[in-house]
């Protein structure tokens, strides 16, 4: 059984992200996605959210390598000139470089170490778990980042069932007009999911408020003139410095936008069956990621050539450091063999 | 006066975007001169300062607006399809994720295209990987193209009419997209004297250099995700927007417990929509 506290999965999320961000050197990262993709495979990857998450991947790295691709014939610098093109074509004339197909090809490593780790992480997050992690104030927000993010797998495979569809009724995309009956049903189907969802959300009490309610020009002034006086205090300092007028119209304020974003926030109840309690798996998963990204960070700011590699001018092959390797393979610790063993015990 | 206030506080979510993207214009000049002094000193503070600042004044603003389930459902699903659109392929400049904040800024008005435009821009850089600098920077630009496509005006019954407006608007925005985006890089880009920034510049010749810059690095870019633009919208906008109104016009139709019964108990409908829906059975 994997670990499933959200925090704890937003910390692997965000040591994944870091490893992935912070190098382009090809072996790093080619030990980063075989990480990702073993935790993938063990979140359910071959669940029908992990079939849908697939599709989702499979097409992210087709247009990523057909992204690179353009890179390759665009990018004429390097030592080794494996063809030339007739200069006198634009944009794609001139040498192709070993060394500019090798900078594409870390960047699709990359861009799919990316891809997978947010679909590890959104097959294992718990949304309504994560919903009650974000602060009152912003529980709106939070829920369409959450419906938008939850629902993308489903709009690609509505994309591909409408597809389907119409070609078995005979239907042939040859020109850009020929896009509308896709276009159409993904736009209406989309609409309709979003009312079954819109009475689901209002079944479950959204918009349910407590107390009496407030004028709404309280809450946006409170917002206008904090913004207003935060901004211009920030936008000030680069002028005049640190000069105590500013600084006291920023605290002002920030303590304005606090305090509205406070007063705002008790308006909606927020009901619980029983807390998220974070278990032994939870707190190891996040301690290994919180270590990892650390370590990665701390490698990052006191010596930054460690995870440096580019393939120009000349490639050459990318150095490896295995104790470098071995922070990558943090990554693993939701399938630390204690957790194996606690779901034997269940 | 909540109205208003509401439109004050995206405003300034807004121009706190615009103060992001010109600050390294305002830095003194003794720190811009040098590039990498304008990086290391205040500047990277305030950028993110105001970045936070940006995503507190958006984000409050929809709490304060007090959206229901149904505009929390909609912007949800259309945030998701917007990103889903961002990996369709598309040659150069041109991308899918355009055409629905436009129309959608167009038909459920300017905050509703803002709010779309910078969170699908959010979601698809959380859910493609397209995390960095820049994203906040495309979150502001495709805000603002939803939140202006709502100033455009209103062809109804003339759907023809309509198309070439907004295909026309998103031909322009095209441009205007490459051309803002440019701006958070271009200050500290040492190249071409004729094509770069220098602090202690006037208006004028700024501008002059920056257009040098954008026609030989950018317009050629920019001008297939401008055509591609106007393509879409010319062709599909009026079946799109039809399919919009009608939901929009479902999205309107709210039970009122105090409404005033008939002799056999059923509420009167006040409103043509709930008319219409009351007549269909």
């Amino acid at each position: 059984m994997l670990p499933r506290h959200p925090l704890a999965w937003l910390l692997w999320l965000a040591f994944a992200f870091t490893a992935a961000l912070t190098t382009r050197n090809p072996l790093y990262l080619i030990v980063v996605l075989l990480a990702l993709v073993v935790v993938y495979q063990a979140a359910g990857a071959r669940s029908a959210t992990g079939a849908a998450w697939s599709a989702f991947i499979r097409v992210g790295i087709f247009f990523a390598i057909i992204g690179v691709s353009f890179d390759a014939l665009t990018t004429h610098f390097g030592d080794t000139v494996l063809f030339a093109l007739p200069a006198h074509w634009p944009i794609i004339g001139g040498p192709i470089t070993l060394e500019a197909i090798a900078h594409g090809a870390a960047g699709v490593i990359q861009l799919t170490c990316l891809l997978v780790a947010g679909a590890t992480f959104s097959l294992m997050l718990d949304t309504a778990a994560l919903l009650r992690y974000v602060p009152s104030a912003f529980y709106h927000a939070g829920l369409v980042l959450t419906i938008g993010l939850a629902f993308i797998p489903q709009t690609v495979a509505a994309f591909q069932d409408i597809r389907d569809a119409q070609r078995v009724r005979g239907h042939q995309f040859r020109a850009a007009r020929d896009l509308l009956p896709l276009i159409g049903p993904l736009l209406t189907s989309g609409l309709e999911r979003s009312i079954q969802l819109a009475e689901s959300l209002e079944a479950r009490g959204l918009g349910y408020t407590e107390g009496p309610s407030r004028p709404e020009w309280q809450p946006q002034a409170g917002l206008l003139l904090g913004s207003l006086a935060l901004g211009a205090a920030l936008f000030s300092l680069g002028y005049w410095g640190r000069q105590p007028w500013l600084l006291a119209l920023g605290v002002a304020g920030a303590a304005l936008l606090v305090g509205t974003l406070r007063r705002l926030a008790p308006s909606t109840r927020r009901s619980r069956y029983r807390r998220l309690a974070w278990a032994a798996a939870d707190i190891a998963l996040g301690m290994a990621s919180g270590a990892g990204m650390v370590a990665l960070l701390a490698i990052q700011v006191a010596n930054p050539l460690a995870l440096f590699y580019t393939p120009y001018p000349t490639l050459a092959w990318p150095p490896f450091n295995p104790w470098l390797g071995l922070v990558y393979l943090l990554l693993l610790a939701p399938l630390t063999p204690g957790l194996l063993h606690r779901e034997s015990r269940a | 006066m909540a109205r208003w206030l509401r439109w004050g506080s995206l405003t300034v979510g807004a121009a706190a975007g615009i103060a992001a993207f010109l600050y390294p214009f305002f830095l003194p000049a003794a720190r811009a001169a040098s590039p990498d002094a304008a990086h290391s000193g205040d500047a990277p503070i305030a950028f993110f300062a105001l970045l936070g600042l940006t995503l507190i004044a958006t984000l409050a603003a929809i709490e304060a607006r007090g959206f229901d389930a149904k505009t929390v459902a909609l912007l949800g699903v259309l945030v998701a399809m917007n990103a889903a659109l961002r990996i369709v392929p598309a040659p150069a400049g041109a991308s899918g994720m355009f055409f629905l904040p436009i129309l959608a800024g167009y038909v459920f008005g300017a905050e509703f295209g803002f709010l779309l435009g910078t969170l699908s821009m959010a979601v698809s850089g959380l859910a493609t990987g397209g995390i960095g600098p820049w994203l906040p920077y495309q979150m502001w630009a495709l805000g603002w193209l939803g939140l202006t496509a709502a100033w455009l005006p209103k062809f109804p019954t003339r759907p023809r009419l309509e198309a070439l407006i907004l295909g026309l608007f998103g031909g322009a925005w095209g441009f205007l997209f490459g051309a803002i985006m440019n701006l958070w890089f271009w200050p500290f880009v040492a190249g071409d004297p004729a094509q770069s920034w220098q602090a202690g510049l006037g208006v004028a010749d700024t501008v002059q250099r920056y257009t040098v810059f954008y026609v030989t690095t950018s317009l050629w870019w920019d001008m297939v995700g401008a055509a591609a633009n106007f393509v879409v919208l010319f062709l599909f906008a009026p079946p799109l927007l039809r399919v919009l109104r009608r939901f929009r016009r479902r999205f309107e139709v709210r039970y009122d417990h105090r409404l005033p019964t008939t002799d056999h108990g059923a509420p009167h409908t006040s409103s043509p929509d709930a008319a219409r829906l009351d007549r269909k059975g």
